[in-house]
């Protein structure tokens, strides 16, 4: 990590989803922490705050010092943060305290650099596969985010978990096989390319039916047997 | 030929649920960019299939595009000027149930900009309001 980041939080007494509700209205982002013991503690944090903090850094598995009301600043390791799937509004957010001297298993997010030779000169189109890259090591150790340079992929290479070099204090977790990025041929497309030939009438078949004009039967049989 | 399932259990169906907002279907998954959806309703196969044609075109064939929604959904319609009664129409066309959140398609190996504004055009073609995503 290269900075220290700094974050205040207040004790909450209120739970549950109408007074978290009532907390957002008032731009205050209902959150957890998590001690290392184990016990949790019900906080809340200044989402005007939070949201910057967020926005200045790129992943979300951030080493904080969170400042509790009572007691020294914790070491906590941003564990999740919830996001309104409608307007991406921060929703809650997940704090874990750890031990500086034991690793962690995080994901660290994955970001390509350079402008393939597949892209550049052969109009390929760049498949990023991998988003994320989980790692394990000390928490000082977990990197904003892991650069992987792709401009030597051609066209139909392919970049995998194996090839990518980090930081000898980071042991990477994921499967060496995965891909992490690929290069695509160019499309030569051909306008109606969706569907087959099959049932170009119209009418797709039905599971069980014997035959194609026995659907409406079927289901005047069920009516009658409902009837009875 | 538009987009529908191939086999289905039953012809018909009910018109279901719209109540609520995507569970799922709701992040950018695959691409850079997409458009999702504000609002709720029936997204119809030939609607789906002119938004993509519109994003190709617009995208002169380069980079990817992928729709995130199935008309798994058949609407039946009855014959006009027919009297009520005499049993349920016959399915007409196939919808996609579009709720507040779900991630209609997606877009990568273009531009912001083409990405933008390929996706603009295919908004135009659906009748729920959308916006542009991508990632930070």
């Amino acid at each position: 990590m290269a900075d220290e980041i700094t974050l205040t939080a207040a004790n909450r007494a209120v739970s549950g989803s109408g007074a978290a509700r009532r907390l957002r209205r008032t731009g205050i982002v209902p959150a957890i922490y998590t001690g290392e013991a184990g016990g949790s503690e019900l906080i809340q944090l200044n989402g005007h705050d939070f949201e910057l903090l967020l926005q200045r850094h790129h992943g979300e598995s951030l080493v904080i010092d969170l400042q509790l009301e009572k007691g020294k600043a914790k070491k906590v390791l941003l564990k999740e943060v919830q996001h309104d799937p409608l307007h991406d509004n921060i929703l809650h957010a997940d704090f874990l305290e750890i031990s500086m001297t034991k690793k962690l298993r995080v994901g660290v997010p994955l970001n390509l650099t350079g402008e393939p030779i597949g892209v550049s000169a052969e109009g390929g189109t760049l498949n990023h596969l991998l988003r994320e890259l989980e790692i394990e090591c000390l928490p000082m150790d977990i990197p904003e985010e892991i650069l992987v340079d792709v401009s030597a992929l051609g066209i139909g290479g392919l970049l995998r978990v194996s090839d990518v070099t980090v930081d000898p204090a980071l042991e990477i977790i994921a499967e060496p096989t995965v891909g992490v990025a690929g290069v695509e041929a160019p499309r030569v497309e051909e306008e109606p390319e969706v569907g087959e030939e099959e049932g170009a009438e119209g009418e797709p078949k039905v599971i069980g039916d014997k035959g194609e004009g026995d659907a409406p039967d079927s289901d005047e049989k069920e009516a009658a047997s409902d009837e009875s | 030929m538009p987009l529908m399932p191939k086999r289905v259990k039953h012809r018909k169906q009910q018109r279901g649920s719209r109540k609520g907002i995507a569970q799922s279907g709701n992040r950018l998954s695959f691409g850079e960019y997409g458009l999702k959806s504000m609002g709720r309703g029936w997204v119809r196969a030939d609607q789906i299939e002119a938004c993509r044609v519109a994003v190709t075109r617009h995208m002169k064939r380069k980079g990817k595009v992928w729709i995130r929604i199935f008309p798994d959904k058949p609407v039946s319609q009855k014959p006009l000027e027919t009297r009520q009664g005499k049993g349920k129409g016959d399915p007409e066309f196939w919808v996609a149930t579009v709720r507040p959140g779900t991630m209609l398609f997606e877009v990568a190996g273009v531009s912001l900009q083409v990405a933008r504004e390929s996706l603009r055009l295919a908004a135009s073609k659906l009748p729920v309001s959308t916006r542009f995503v991508h990632r930070t």
